[in-house]
C-alpha cells in the first residue's frame, strides 16, 4: 500500500459518529494521581487531530488507552460506535477483541520500537504474515511496495542497526502502514530525532495528511500540526483543556493554557 | 602397554562423551526454554516452573542420575546408560538454562511488547516471533559455554557405565595399572576437545554481537 492511499477522498470527511474514542478516560498507575483524568477524545473518519501539551500533560497515555495497550481505570474506549471497553464496570476484554482493534489502529512509537533481530522488510511484513495472515509471498511484496512508499525500498534488508533514526522511524511507518489500519496514532513520532531527520518523517506523514489518513499525532511540532491537523486538542495534567477545529485553536485559543502551549517554542506561529 | 594403546583406547569414548553432552545440551535447552517460558508474569504454570527449577538445581548430578537409572529401573523402565546419563544432565543443565533464557527475556525492552502489542500479535506469537529470538541472542553465549561445561560433567556418566572417556580409562588402568599415563590421556583428551570449542565459541559470539548491530 502506498502513501496517501486511503478508503478516504481526499478532503472528505463522513460524520458518521467516531471511528475511535476515548470517553471521560482516567489512569493511575499507582491508585493514588491520576495520569489521565476524566478526558475525552473522539475521531471521526478523515480526521486529522493533533494533540498538544506538555511533557507528563498524559497525552501518551491517552494514546495508549486508545490502542488498549494501556488498560484505562475508568471510562469507556469506543471503536465503530461500539463500547470495546467500559471500567471499572468491565474489567477485562476478550483477547480476540482486543487483537482486533490493535490490527485496525496501528500506533507508530516515540522510540521506533523496530525488531532489531529483523530486517527493515521483516519488521514490515510480520503483522501482514502473521496477524493478516497474508502468504509470505504476499506479505513480503506489501512489506516491499510499503517500505518503497516511504522511500526506503533499497533498505529493505538491512537491520534497524544500521538504519539512521529518521529511517528507523520511517520503516516503523511504514510497518504501520502495511496492516491497512484505519486510523494511525502517532506519539511524538519526531521527538527522538536530531533536526535534520524531523523533516524526512514530517514529510511522509504531511503525504499521509493530504491523503485524509485518519491520524491522531501527539507532537511538538506546531508548524506541522498548523499544516495538517483539521483539530487540535490540548492537554495539561491529565486533561483535555480545549478541543477545537485547528484553524480556530491556532487563531483564537480560549483558555489560557491553551494559548501558552500553542505558542510555546514556536515564534513563527504567532506572527 | 604402551602409551599408544591406552591414548586408543580411551579414545573410543570420546564419541559416547560428545553423545551424552550433545544429547544433554539439546534437552537442557528445549525444556530450559519451556520452563522459562512458563515462568513468565502471567505464565499458567509459573509456580509449578519454578518449583522443578529450584528442586533441579539444588539435587546433586550425580544422584540425579542414580534416579533415572537405577530409580526408574527399580519402577520396571528400564533406560541404557549413555540416554539415562544424557536425561539427567539435561535435567540438570535445563535448570541453568532457563535462567539464561529468563535474563535473556529481561533483556528485551518493554517497549518491543508494546510494538508487538499494537500490531494486534497474540501472547504467544509475540513470544515466538519477537521475544525469544531477542532473548537466544543474549543466551547464546552462556548456551554455549555450557556445552563444555556438560562435557565435563559427561564423566558422571562413568558411574552408570556409560563406555564414555574416563570410564574407558578406568577400565584401561585396571589392565594396566599405569594411572599416570590413563590421566594425562584422559587431560589431553579434554584439552584437545575443550580449547578449540572455547575458541570457536568466543569468535561465534563476535560474529552474532556484530550481526545485531
Amino acid at each position: 500500500m502506498a502513501v496517501g492511499m486511503s478508503s478516504q477522498e481526499a478532503g472528505t470527511v463522513v460524520n458518521t459518529g467516531p471511528l475511535l474514542g476515548a470517553i471521560e478516560v482516567g489512569k493511575s498507575f499507582d491508585g493514588k494521581t491520576w495520569a489521565l483524568a476524566e478526558a475525552t477524545l473522539t475521531v471521526q473518519p478523515g480526521e486529522i487531530v493533533c494533540v498538544i501539551g506538555a511533557n507528563g500533560s498524559g497525552k501518551t497515555t491517552l494514546l495508549r488507552c486508545l490502542n488498549l495497550l494501556c488498560t484505562p481505570s475508568k471510562g469507556r474506549i469506543v471503536f465503530h460506535d461500539e463500547v470495546v471497553g467500559d471500567w471499572p464496570a468491565q474489567a477485562k476484554i476478550p483477547a480476540a477483541k482486543v487483537r482486533d482493534v490493535r490490527t485496525r489502529v496501528a500506533m507508530v512509537f516515540q522510540h521506533f520500537e523496530l525488531f532489531p533481530h529483523l530486517s527493515a522488510m521483516g519488521n514490515v511484513a510480520l503483522g501482514p504474515r502473521h496477524v493478516l495472515k497474508l502468504s509470505k509471498q504476499d506479505a513480503q511484496q506489501r512489506a516491499m511496495e510499503t517500505l518503497t512508499s516511504v522511500g526506503l525500498a533499497k533498505f529493505a534488508n538491512k537491520r534497524p542497526g544500521a538504519l539512521s533514526g529518521g529511517q528507523k522511524q520511517r520503516v516503523a511507518i511504514a510497518r504501520a502502514l502495511a496492516m491497512t489500519p484505519e486510523i494511525i496514532l502517532f506519539d511524538e513520532p519526531t521527538s527522538a530525532l536530531d533536526r535534520e531527520m524531523v523533516e524526512e518523517v514530517l514529510g511522509i506523514m504531511a503525504t499521509l495528511a493530504q491523503s485524509r489518513m485518519t491520524m491522531v499525532i501527539v507532537t511538538h511540532e506546531l508548524n506541522f500540526a498548523r499544516q495538517v491537523a483539521t483539530r487540535v486538542v490540548t492537554m495539561d495534567q491529565g486533561r483535555v483543556i480545549e478541543d477545537g477545529p485547528a484553524d480556530v485553536m491556532f487563531t483564537r485559543p480560549q483558555s489560557t493554557r491553551s494559548q501558552e502551549l500553542l505558542r510555546g517554542g514556536d515564534s513563527k506561529l504567532w506572527q | 602397554m604402551s602409551s599408544g594403546y591406552i591414548l586408543k583406547y580411551v579414545l573410543e569414548g570420546a564419541p559416547i562423551t560428545l553423545e551424552i553432552a550433545a544429547g544433554a545440551w539439546v534437552l537442557g535447552t528445549v525444556l530450559g526454554l519451556v520452563l522459562a517460558l512458563a515462568r513468565q508474569p502471567g505464565g499458567v504454570l509459573g509456580f509449578g516452573a519454578a518449583s522443578v527449577i529450584t528442586i533441579l538445581r539444588c539435587v546433586p548430578p550425580l544422584v540425579l542420575l542414580y534416579v533415572v537409572f537405577f530409580g526408574l529401573a527399580a519402577e520396571g523402565i528400564t533406560i541404557p546408560a549413555v540416554p539415562a546419563a544424557a536425561t539427567a544432565l539435561g535435567l540438570v543443565e535445563a535448570s541453568f538454562t532457563a535462567e539464561y533464557f529468563r535474563a535473556g527475556f529481561l533483556t528485551v525492552q518493554s517497549g518491543q511488547f508494546d510494538a508487538a502489542r499494537s500490531l494486534g500479535l497474540s501472547r504467544s506469537s509475540t513470544f515466538r516471533l519477537v521475544v525469544v529470538p531477542q532473548a537466544f541472542i543474549f543466551a547464546i553465549p552462556p548456551l554455549l559455554n555450557s556445552f563444555v561445561a556438560l562435557l565435563k560433567l559427561a564423566t558422571l556418566a562413568s558411574a552408570v557405565g556409560a563406555p564414555e572417556v574416563l570410564y574407558r580409562g578406568q577400565l584401561v588402568y585396571e589392565q594396566s595399572g599405569q594411572i599416570t599415563t590413563v590421566v594425562i590421556v584422559i587431560i589431553l583428551i579434554y584439552l584437545l576437545v575443550t580449547i578449540p570449542l572455547t575458541r570457536a565459541i568466543s569468535v561465534l559470539e563476535r560474529k552474532m554481537q556484530r550481526s545485531m548491530r
